[in-house]
């Protein structure tokens, strides 16, 4: 008891400090975020292919529902830690986090939320905006949608956040961890939803990417939004989520354990 | 008048020739900078081809439903417009991005002095100082995938478009180089500009599919307000050969105005940079 009473304050401090940087970086974060143009090239393409008739299952409104809340979700349930993690475990900076009365991943984890009502702020009124203004725009906004919606995006944020720590810390036995990572997100632009609608794959790949992990980092939360994925599927589905990131989490774990003591404390 | 020309001419030819010298040591010093990160060098050619292969799979996805994309490029047609993407994003990471950092760096700390006050033209010290070769990867890449999407096509261009296609290459680096340029230019009036320099990035992501394929709107701006167009699908349709002879005179004339605006650009804010560190 009392030691959850400590792990949630120290949180909320973590939460605070990080917060406060946020807004010092406002700016900086804002051209994040406008930044990230690959979607909207995507969907451009898209919309142009769908004039004269339906891509798949996808209408023009589909797409623009797709990757309005693609652009949104993907910053909320997104964190690019991994680099920085592998980065300073290789150089020895490990060593100022490890200092700290709480563990370093709690804080690669904390890290990311803060900035994430401030993208809330800027993306949700354009989008309701451009919800009401084109007709056949469609998002499922029931209640029930909004409970599942967040829980796919904790599954997802979580899941994202093991899978780049299980590999940054790789670095604690490689030199060259970083590439892993990288290689990480290159499969994860194509395969978690990012780029293109995982259903738009051909249909034998789509048996595949249903499966893999990459799916429940992204994927998962735009069906539910946009209402592609079956209410009966919404259980099922965010099991096979919360298999992955038990898996992941019992990687990560093992492998800070075992690294941690054989960290030098030098750096490689 | 007459004498200052006089001596222009007579200074011409030897000052060129200094340049290139000096070009050639710029490569080596980098060079040398760039064999101390032997590891990185090597890891960042892996993620050359892992970056190429997930930006034609994303590509591929169009095809699965229709056969052409912009109502006539194929796959592989597709392919050469994104391994020209492909080299061109090396380009800019190898030739362009170091020294834009570099400059804007030196304007914020005030040590552009230290450029200025070269016995050499300051234009050129500010682009061609640095050069990040392990980047070369992507710049291999692409062409390899141009050479892949050739072979795949079964089709050999004639020695006019083998011509062409370097002198096109050529007019969209130029073009490259202004845009960025003028982006650095703005530096001396915007301290902190290394994010709003992420942001025009973000409109070289359009490069990546022929402008054939993008609605009638945003081709209009590609082609006309940012020259992106001229960048990889002009190339591209050189190397096809089928380019007509108004979009080649018309590409020469955009890298050829772009250059002249920017390094107008340029001189007019050299001239009124004061020098005074922040």
């Amino acid at each position: 008891m009392r030691g959850t009473y400590w792990l949630l304050r120290k949180i909320r401090a973590t939460l605070i400090v990080y917060w406060a940087r946020a807004l010092e970086y406002r700016i900086v974060l804002l051209i994040w975020i406008l930044a990230m143009s690959v979607p909207l090239v995507m969907m451009a393409v898209w919309l142009q292919m769908a004039e004269k008739g339906d891509v798949g299952s996808f209408s023009r409104g589909d797409f623009i529902a797709y990757y309005m809340a693609n652009l949104l979700i993907v910053h909320l349930v997104s964190t690019w830690h991994g680099l920085e993690l592998s980065h300073n475990i290789r150089r020895g900076e490990l060593n100022a986090l490890l200092l700290k009365p709480f563990h370093p991943l709690w804080i690669y984890a904390l890290r990311p939320l803060p900035t994430k009502p401030l993208r809330i702020v800027l993306f949700l009124p354009p989008m309701i905006l451009i919800t009401y203004l084109l007709p056949d725009v469609h998002f499922d906004l029931h209640p029930l949608t909004w409970v599942a919606l967040l829980a796919s995006m904790i599954l997802a944020y979580a899941l994202m956040f093991l899978i780049q720590t299980s590999l940054a810390l790789l670095s604690f036995w490689m030199v060259q961890a970083e590439p892993l990572v990288m290689i990480f997100f290159h499969l994860h632009m194509l395969f978690s939803g990012y780029l293109v609608p995982l259903a738009l794959f051909p249909p034998s790949w789509v048996r595949t990417l249903m499966w893999l992990p990459f799916r429940f980092t992204l994927s998962v939360s735009l069906e539910i939004v946009t209402g592609a994925l079956p209410r009966s599927e919404w259980i099922p589905t965010l099991g096979t989520g919360l298999g992955w990131v038990v898996l992941f989490y019992l990687i990560t774990a093992f492998l800070w354990r075992r690294g941690i003591r054989v960290y030098t404390a030098v750096g490689a | 008048m007459f004498e200052r020309l006089v001596h222009v001419l007579q200074q011409k030819p030897g000052s060129g020739w200094k340049y290139l010298r000096l070009w050639y040591r710029f490569l080596q010093n980098s060079l040398a900078v760039e064999l101390e990160y032997r590891a990185a060098f090597i890891s960042e050619l892996v993620l050359a081809v892992s970056r190429l292969a997930w930006q034609l799979a994303g590509i591929w996805v169009f095809f699965v439903h229709r056969p052409y994309l912009g109502g006539r490029w194929t796959l592989w047609e597709a392919a050469i417009v994104l391994g020209l993407f492909i080299f061109f994003d090396g380009f800019i990471e190898t030739f362009l991005r170091p020294n834009m950092e570099a400059i804007i760096e030196h304007i914020r700390l005030g040590t552009l002095d230290f450029i200025l006050l070269k016995p050499v033209d300051a234009q050129f010290m500010a682009s061609v100082r640095w050069v990040r070769f392990r980047h070369v990867g992507d710049m291999v890449a692409g062409l390899g995938l141009m050479g892949l999407a050739l072979f795949r096509l079964h089709y050999m261009p004639g020695i006019v478009g083998f011509l062409l296609l370097p002198l096109m290459m050529a007019a969209g680096a130029i073009i490259l180089y202004s845009i960025l340029l003028v982006l650095v230019t703005l530096a001396f009036w915007f301290i902190d500009l290394t994010n709003i320099v992420e942001l025009i990035w973000s409109v070289y992501e359009a490069g990546r599919v022929p402008v054939d394929a993008f609605p009638r709107v945003v081709r209009v701006v590609l082609t006309f307000v940012v020259p992106i167009a001229f960048i990889t699908t002009v190339p591209a349709e050189t190397l096809l050969g089928r380019i007509s002879l108004p979009a080649l005179l018309y590409a020469i004339g955009a890298a050829a105005l772009s250059l002249g605006l920017s390094s107008l650009f340029w001189r007019y804010a050299l001239r009124h940079y004061t020098s005074a560190s922040s």
